[in-house]
């Protein structure tokens, strides 16, 4: 099984990612959101792909609007 | 007006409204009567029906017997989150944000189904705001029947201080990575989280279009089955005596940090379980990375539904809403996919983990309820955020599509109630409710009601 994750994304980059977006300036520099983003967009980036196998992108619209 | 009617169970009350021995307006008036008196004191509802609902109950008096006995929730009160839309109600989804479904005249799915099985809708429930932080600050919090200086969880806030409290008898909520459960467990209330897809999702305020679930939370097991078979009409199985549950796997592994009162309890309804089913130890997929992959998944998906609301509204938002819904702006595409993929792998890392077993027991919050106003907890050595620390057990569920519901297992010392999560497979959602039923039944936990709130 996949265990606890840790990875190694960058405030940089997170940050640099809001200014392309265009986020007010305010919200590039909140520190603590950008610190929240790279925590959880890099301990996905740290998953080896050989971990993720041959999972696939599941079907994700599911039926639950009917 | 006889207040104890209001304390009944559905069970009870639909069998007396069934015999006619009480009338769907004098089951109403006990309701109304009590939640006027109860509710100032927990903030439980955003708006109360009232008129509607007395229309309503005066129109099924006037139905035929034999349309009534067609109808199981016949004259029965039952309130709604406010993020499902009722007809003739604004959503407000607990926030201050000027939203379609405000006035969107149209009835949700669930609702139309609520009604069609005879039951009243008499009120609109708090809830988180936008199902996905806190309650907003010009809403008012929400307080937990049990102890009014104690947070009910989220974000079906509203919902289970009702439902705890007896006022109504059982309300509608909706789960997206805990939103049903926790603050069941919280409350000493049964809520389900039903199978991914069971229960439709037109005309609820999204979060999170993968993850979204409709499910109902009552006073016992059977009123919470009773309202499922209700708003999923067309899916209820046949009864299958080859299917019914013979062995539980118990995951409590020792090394997550669990507040005592909660290990004893979970052990102690093991030993109950073990008197009915084989009880074997499973070992399932990190929480930590479920946890990790809902919140990305969800973030971005919650960010995309509010990308023009945030731009226009933004300081309408609760800060720590908008903060969330900031960081799914700020999740890429290849995260997204990433966490999409990883959730296939949790999906079968959770069938393997369960392989040869009916369903699984674990706890809901490692915690019981938390103080009003407490941003963080501590457990044993940890400190750590309160909504992260409430939520561990509860997202894996949620990205297999597992149905899961949290069922009464005791009290902390101090009083306040505690919650089991018994989980099963996609689809097994009667599987799950026959496990909880006969848990039920061989303790007392459900049997509990908070103290009465006085007037004075």
């Amino acid at each position: 099984m996949i265990g606890p994750l840790d990875g190694d994304a960058t405030t940089e980059g997170v940050r640099w990612y809001a200014q392309l977006l265009g986020l007010p300036q305010n919200d590039v520099d909140d520190a603590a959101l950008i610190a929240e983003t790279v925590a959880l967009t890099s301990s996905l980036a740290a998953v080896a792909e050989r971990d993720l196998g041959d999972a696939p992108l599941p079907l994700l619209f599911v039926p639950t609007r009917l | 007006v006889n207040e104890s009617l209001a304390r009944g169970t559905l069970a009870e009350t639909s069998a007396l409204l069934q015999r006619g021995a009480v009338s769907p307006s004098e089951v109403l008036d006990s309701v109304l009567e009590r939640a006027d008196r109860v509710n100032p004191h927990l903030n439980a509802f955003v708006t109360v029906l009232e008129p509607q609902a007395r229309r309503r109950a005066r129109e099924l008096e006037r139905q035929p017997r034999e349309i009534r006995e067609r109808q199981p929730l016949w004259g029965v009160p039952i309130s709604v989150k406010d993020n499902i839309a009722v007809a003739g109600a604004p959503t407000t989804a607990g926030s201050s944000v000027p939203l379609e479904y405000a006035r969107d005249s149209a009835d949700a799915a669930t609702t139309e189904s609520l009604l069609a099985a005879g039951a009243i809708i008499f009120a609109k429930n708090r809830l988180y705001e936008f199902a996905f932080g806190n309650q907003h600050r010009t809403h008012g919090t929400t307080k937990n029947p049990w102890r009014l200086d104690r947070t009910t969880a989220g974000s079906s806030s509203g919902s289970v201080a009702a439902v705890a409290a007896s006022l109504g008898f059982g309300s509608i909520g909706t789960d997206t990575g805990g939103s049903i459960r926790v603050p069941a467990a919280m409350c000493g209330v049964v809520g389900l989280k039903p199978t991914l897809g069971r229960v439709p999702t037109r005309g609820v305020v999204p979060v999170s279009w993968s993850l979204d679930h409709v499910g109902p939370m009552a006073r016992t097991v059977a009123d919470a089955a009773a309202i499922l078979r209700a708003i999923s009409p067309g899916t209820e199985p046949a009864a299958d005596p080859e299917h019914s549950p013979r062995r539980v796997g118990v995951a409590l592994d020792g090394e997550t940090p669990l507040d005592p009162a909660v290990r004893d309890a979970v052990r102690e309804a093991c030993a109950v379980l073990s008197q009915m089913y084989d009880v074997v130890e499973v070992d399932l997929p990190s929480s930590q990375l479920a946890r990790t992959v809902l919140w990305t998944i969800a973030s971005a998906e919650a960010s995309d539904f509010h990308r023009h609301l945030l731009a226009r509204h933004g300081d309408l938002y609760d800060p720590l809403v908008r903060r969330r819904l900031l960081r799914g702006r700020l999740i890429s595409a290849a995260d997204y996919v990433r966490a999409q993929r990883l959730r296939a792998v949790l999906t079968t890392e959770l069938d393997s983990a369960a392989e040869g077993v009916d369903a699984v027991v674990l706890p809901v919050s490692p915690i019981p309820a938390y103080s009003l106003g407490d941003r963080r907890v501590q457990i044993g050595s940890i400190v750590e955020d309160a909504s992260d620390a409430v939520t561990r057990f509860t997202p894996l569920f949620s990205l297999t599509g597992w149905p899961a519901l949290s069922v009464p297992c005791g009290q902390s010392r101090d009083g306040l109630p505690l919650g089991i999560q018994i989980a099963a497979r996609p689809g097994d959602d009667e599987v799950a409710l026959a496990v909880a039923h006969a848990y039920e039944q061989m303790t007392p936990w459900h049997l509990l009601r908070p103290p009465e709130i006085t007037s004075s």
